[in-house]
């Protein structure tokens, strides 16, 4: 090994973590679970594997800026879908964000990721790029531009990115009239309980219709919606690179701006973001001033679908189409919720909702995974969009922005324009017809 | 020794398995260093990912010529250590190879690649109202490739039988490369003798299987599952005994002991099991929806006449879930509460179980170290988990003494070493308090009559004739 | 030294055999019969025979197979001094046998306890339970409780030089090592004399229920017998006879064991499935035993083995046969048919349309002058070269079965 004693500092912070690696008794059940092993048949590329990696690092075996530790801890999706199944309940995602952060300061990460990660922790860069892929998206030129870019190399990334952002246009709900003689729900009596909603950072710069839909079926629900001013990108993006100062400085943002709110619960209408801001005290772990705050601020995060099925949700009108449902997951693996997306859309009279096979294994969005890794993404998203499309629905439903793009980029590849939506946008459709917005 | 593969040969190997089915860089051999066993650390010099009969033929002759030791691993999950490298071998790995290849459901037969796993054939035969029996623990990640080479068993063996009674028929690779077919379901008349029974259970020695034929049953319409708590092992014992000798065909018997009931529910996988308990047993009943309360009944009746001090009983699969918890989670909850877990193996006669298990106590103060065992009760399989911390040389030291009493006093008994886990290099050391010189000199002809060459998983199975295990 | 004097020598007088009652095969005639006593007198025998180059035939076994000439000289081998239960665990579900103990006194053991072995080869009871695992033919029973081979537990035998090996034990799971003792299960004594067998006990079932689906042809029971084959519950056997005892019309016979509830619930599951009622046998054990033995009742005995599937067309064939005798598992698509004819044209021709069909066929047993032994043997190259091999190592002089290949 060529330097022991840069490596040993390296490994620092990969070996203070030694009682997250301690429990991984090398027993394999993580295997099958993960979709990169699934697919390339690389126990490096296998969650024991990159473990086992790891626990190389911390004993001095392996260089923290080898091809091997850099090649696989980047090549992880970070899909977590290893965690429900192990056996002794290793927090994997913790350890890979850690590793990724030991990765990192033992060689840079690329400019692409770098420059996405930049973009997205700054509030005026956001607005600038997202303005203009709005801009693009409305004009119709993603799609042209996409078109003809090269599949592979610097043009592949571009145009994975511009399908993406195409994908990111509003789902084809079937249009249907409000209901004859509705009338809006009437007065909140008493008190009611203080949500405060996370914009998020792509959310609100291509999903603003899902975060509109989002305040108003919490409201619809009886919440008391409120502003959570000052708040910023919820960082999840920089940790999974294991940008883990830039994520704690974004976390800090947020901790603050909920404490301000006043609110009691925070919605979070994106997978991606929950899952990170449900692990804020992990974050702050070794942050004595922060810790407690993090943790409290984690404890109130929810699930925007979580949040509507403690009240019910309150029942709409029809809204007759079938929805092909993808689990998130940083839903279903991250946060264990698997149900309460799936009563949101089965309060919707006339939702058929058919869960895809397989809906259980990420897509292959993972975050940027798909703009940075567009061929091992983009053989994962192929696979979702057969499942999704084997389902022969009006269109594909998955409540995370990431994989709504990357579903809805796969299926535009196929020429299928049906589009992806959220579960809130068709309960708040099924409202609108409903009456209950007037 | 082979201290390195030439540029050629690995330019060879990626010829037939493709570029990225060739791992050869030293940093990236690491992984492979260890199968479920751990003790032990031995990096390959490469490892192949073939994905056909074809290239494994072709990957096996070339090293073959080569003189180079393949050790074939299929999910890497086995506890004794079959799958670890040998120093200057190259592992040929099966996780590429898993296609199911045919499923005929009027002959209940399917066709699969060695890299299937487990579980993934019974959710792909469940529409055709069939499944496969063997259910060794490991069933949602261990392979069926390493289920024939272990002979694996399983919780529901003790009903349905073990690995070899489902195989039908194997393609096999060879030591030298070459495919030969053995067994085959339509094959009976022919009297042959059963190298297929022989081959299942060869731990890689004799050859690799690249494509299993196996039997399925049909899809059991019920099930029921009854949780006995009772004061001591010996009453958990005696019960089992009688609920086997009634008559009764339970589909699985399983103890946990009061050690491991402690690790449990002190972990956070707590099953609900009272900690005071000195025995807990599930019994589990599957079969025509009608027989089964009571059935369950009557093995609920042998619980309390030994002295049961409480049943539980699942009638909803969440409950049912919930019963097995307790079992099923013993070897993570132990993960979590030691450093290091040793999981041991060895069967038993039956009867003999709440003697051995008072031993395995007093062994374990005599070493002063903590043993919980869990074990498969119906056929005597025990799995005494040792605890303890591969830093502490010491205690690493009585591991290895406590293993050797544990493996001695089940011999004396009238049991064996290992009754579902192999012997891969783990258990060499133990093979000469079962078989005697002339025995293991059996063992070793037979083995090269299937593997002339010795380069098929060397340093497994058998100790060397003058004794050398390791 | 004389050759008797020489055996004496080696085992002492008493271990000379009287022979009476050995069934040798077809032309066999050994200049001397012997019979040790135990695994011990066994293997000086072999050694003796080893280094004098003296063949040895085990009979007990195989006695019902393929012509036996030897241009050496050879001694018959036979288990009947051997007998006697060693052990019985019933509480354990084990019991170990010498190698020449009748099967008999094997199920008298067991029957007080409740407890039986679940196997239903042709006259099961007639034999020694070492022939038994020799020979390893489990019966239609397999279906339901599993082969020979899943169930013997332990076995000792004598190599043809001498050697004694302890294999397995008496435990249900074990896998010390290769599993040799597969090769003795069903090894017709190619690789050793067999000397001590342990074999896992079952409980008696509590209730036996035989059913019976009477047919007026053969062909007519292909159907049934795939619907059994493909019905939600495995019989513990099915079979398909040419003469049923009780009415001399083809038939399938279906055995259920369980618990009362679970048979009656088992029988309204398969008759939902049949779409048909089925008739219940009262005088079960003759009937059973009756059936078991149809297809192994004549001069002409022919294996037959082919997939579940595939038994339709088999039964076509074996319809206009001329067979005297004919008992095939459904389940398993496999079973005999016999011929009484001597000359055996009729037999000839049956094993040419079976195997046609894609069927596996084997002679089983004819006279020692019959031309059916001269057809092709079934095993194929690899298994030729593999017996060799193995046979070296079991016996590198080749002492056992002295002219086989």
């Amino acid at each position: 090994m060529a330097d022991t004693i840069v490596n040993g500092k390296l490994a620092a912070a990969l070996e203070a973590q030694s009682d997250r690696l301690l429990p991984c008794v090398h027993c394999g059940f993580c295997l099958p679970a993960c979709p990169t092993y699934n697919r390339l048949g690389d126990e490096n590329d296998s969650p024991r594997g990159r473990l086992h990696l790891m626990n190389a690092v911390v004993e001095g075996r392996l260089d923290p800026a080898s091809d091997a530790f850099q090649t696989h801890i980047d090549r992880c999706l970070g899909c977590r879908a290893c965690e429900p199944v192990c056996p002794s309940g290793v927090e994997y995602g913790a350890l890979l964000e850690v590793a990724r952060e030991t990765a990192n300061a033992a060689r840079p990460l690329p400019r692409l990721t770098r420059a996405l990660l930049t973009i997205m922790g700054s509030r005026p860069l956001r607005s600038v790029v997202f303005g203009g892929g709005r801009l693009l998206r409305t004009l119709g030129l993603a799609r042209v531009l996409a078109d003809r870019l090269p599949k592979s190399g610097r043009g592949g990334e571009l145009r994975q990115a511009l399908s993406m952002l195409e994908a990111s246009r509003a789902g084809s709900i079937p249009p249907g009239p409000v209901a004859h003689g509705a009338r809006g729900l009437p007065q909140r009596e008493g008190s009611a309980v203080r949500v405060a909603t996370l914009d998020g950072c792509v959310q609100a710069g291509l999903y603003s219709r899902v975060n509109r839909a989002t305040e108003r079926t919490l409201d619809a629900n009886g919440y008391e919606v409120v502003s959570m001013r000052g708040q910023d990108c919820c960082g999840a993006l920089h940790a999974h690179a294991g940008d883990l100062e830039g994520a704690r400085r974004l976390a800090k943002r947020n901790i603050e701006a909920f404490e301000r709110s006043g609110a009691s619960t925070l919605a979070v209408n994106a997978a991606g973001c929950g899952a990170t801001m449900t692990d804020y005290g992990t974050l702050f772990e070794d942050d004595a001033a922060w810790r407690e705050r993090a943790e409290r601020v984690a404890a109130a995060v929810s699930d925007v679908s979580e949040v509507l099925v403690q009240t019910g949700p309150r029942r709409g009108a029809m809204v007759e189409c079938s929805v092909a449902y993808d689990h998130p997951c940083h839903l279903m693996h991250a946060q264990g919720v698997v149900e309460a997306p799936l009563s949101v859309l089965r309060a919707v009279p006339g939702v058929d909702v058919r869960v895809v096979e397989g809906a259980d294994e990420c897509c292959g969005g993972a975050g940027i995974y798909a703009m940075t890794h567009p061929d091992l993404g983009g053989e994962i998203g192929e696979d979702k969009v057969d499942a999704v499309r084997a389902q022969g629905a009006d269109m594909a439903c998955t409540p995370n922005a990431g994989c709504m793009m990357q579903i809805g980029s796969g299926l535009l590849r196929r020429g299928d324009d049906t589009g992806t939506v959220h579960p809130v946008e068709i309960l708040d459709e099924s409202y609108r017809r409903a009456g209950y917005y007037r | 020794m082979i201290r390195s593969l030439s540029p050629d040969v690995i330019a060879r190997l990626r010829d037939i398995v493709g570029a990225r089915n060739v791992i050869s860089e030293p940093d990236r051999l690491v992984v492979y260093e260890s199968d479920g066993l751990t003790a032990y650390r031995v990096s390959p010099l490469a490892v192949v990912l073939p994905a056909s009969t074809e290239e494994v033929s072709a990957v096996v002759s070339l090293l073959g010529r080569e003189g180079v030791a393949v050790i074939p691993r299929g999910a890497g999950t086995g506890l004794s250590g079959g799958a670890l490298p040998t120093a200057g071998g190259v592992v040929v790995g099966t996780a590429r190879m898993n296609r199911i290849l045919s499923i005929d459901e009027a002959d209940r037969l399917a066709r699969v690649q060695p890299g299937v796993i487990n579980s993934r054939l019974t959710t792909a035969t469940e529409p055709y109202g069939l499944y496969y029996a063997p259910d060794p623990s490991s069933q949602s990640t261990c392979t069926l490739g390493g289920n024939v080479a272990e002979n694996s068993g399983g919780p529901h063996c003790l009903k349905y039988g073990v690995t070899s009674r489902y195989v039908t028929g194997l393609t096999v690779v060879m030591g030298d490369g070459r495919v030969v077919e053995l067994g085959g379901a339509h094959r009976w008349a022919a009297g042959t003798p059963d190298f297929l029974g022989l081959f299942v259970g060869s731990e890689g020695c004799f050859g690799i299987a690249t494509e299993i034929e196996v039997r399925l049953l049909p899809l059991t319409e019920g099930v029921r599952t009854i949780l006995g708590i009772f004061e001591t092992m010996e009453a958990a014992g005696r019960a089992v005994t009688e609920i086997i000798g009634s008559g009764l065909m339970p589909a699985a018997v399983e103890i946990v002991d009061k050690a491991t009931i402690e690790a449990v529910e002190a972990s956070v996988f707590a099953a609900g099991y009272p900690t005071d308990a000195g025995a807990a047993l599930v019994i589990e009943f599957d079969g025509t929806e009608a027989g089964l309360d009571e059935e369950a009944e009557a093995a609920a009746r042998c619980c309390r006449a030994n002295g049961a001090r409480e049943i539980r009983s699942a009638s909803t699969e969440e409950e049912r879930v919930a019963l097995w918890k307790g079992r099923k989670k013993a070897f993570g909850a132990m993960g979590r509460i030691a450093p290091d877990l040793l999981v041991q193996d060895a069967t038993v006669p039956r009867t003999r179980l709440p003697e051995v298990l008072a031993r395995i106590t007093e062994i374990g103060e005599e070493y002063d170290l903590k043993i919980a065992n869990v074990f498969h009760a119906g056929d005597g399989n025990l799995h005494p988990n040792i605890l303890f911390d591969r830093n502490d040389q010491d205690e690493v030291d009585r591991v290895e003494a406590a293993s050797k009493a544990i493996m001695t006093l089940c011999v004396q008994v009238g049991g064996t070493i290992t009754g579902e886990h192999g012997v891969g290099v783990d258990k060499r050391q133990y093979m000469t308090l079962v078989h005697n010189e002339t025995e293991l000199d059996m063992l070793r002809r037979v083995r090269r009559v299937f593997d002339p060459s010795g380069l098929l998983n060397p340093g497994k199975v058998v100790p060397d004739p003058d004794g050398a295990v390791a | 030294m004389n050759k008797v004097e020489a055996i004496e020598d080696v085992l002492g007088v008493e271990a000379l055999g009287s022979g009476v009652g050995l069934s040798l095969p077809g032309g066999a005639t050994p200049e001397h019969v012997v019979a040790p006593r135990d695994a011990e007198e066994c293997a000086r025998l072999m050694r003796w025979a080893t280094s004098s180059g003296i063949g040895v035939l085990p009979v007990g076994v195989g006695a019902r197979s393929r012509p036996f000439e030897s241009e050496g000289r050879w001694v018959a081998l036979s288990t009947e001094r051997m007998d006697g239960i060693e052990t019985y665990e019933a509480a354990d579900l084990t019991l170990t046998a010498a190698a020449g103990t009748p099967m008999a006194d094997v199920a008298a053991a067991m029957r007080p306890h409740k407890q039986w072995a679940p196997f239903d080869p042709p006259r099961v009871g007639e034999g020694t339970i070492g022939g038994f695992v020799s020979v390893a033919d489990s019966g239609p029973l397999w279906a339901g409780y599993g082969e020979v081979r899943n169930h013997v537990l332990g076995a000792t035998i004598v190599t043809g030089d001498g050697r004694i090996l302890r294999l397995g034990g008496r435990v249900v799971k074990n896998v010390a090592g290769f599993d040799l003792l597969k090769l003795v299960v069903g090894g017709r004594g190619s690789f050793g004399v067999v000397t001590s067998v342990c074999i896992r006990a079952f409980p008696e079932p509590i209730e036996d229920r035989v059913l019976v689906l009477a047919s007026a042809s053969l062909p007519e029971l292909a159907g049934p017998a795939l619907q059994v084959a493909t019905a939600p519950i495995v019989p513990v056997s099915s079979v398909i006879v040419d003469r049923l005892p009780t009415s001399d019309t083809p038939g399938l016979v279906i055995r259920l064991h369980g618990s009362r509830v679970t048979v009656d619930a088992d029988q309204r599951r398969l008759e939902a499935h049949l779409g048909l009622k089925l008739a219940t046998i009262d005088n079960r054990a003759t009937f059973a035993a009756e059936v078991s033995n149809r297809g192994a009742s004549d001069d002409i005995v022919i294996r037959v083995s082919t997939l579940p599937s595939l038994l339709g067309g088999l039964l076509g064939v074996v319809d206009g046969a001329g067979a005297s005798s004919v008992g095939l598992d459904a389940y398993g698509a496999r079973g005999r048919v016999s011929f009484s004819e001597s000359e055996g044209s009729q037999a000839a021709r049956f094993l040419d349309a079976a195997s046609a069909l894609g069927a596996t066929v084997a002679v089983e047993s004819a006279p020692h002058t019959s031309p059916l032994w001269a057809r092709a043997d079934e095993k194929t190259s690899h298994e030729a070269e593999l017996m060799d091999g193995l046979r070296r190592a079991f016996d590198p002089e080749g002492v056992l079965w002295p002219t086989r290949s």
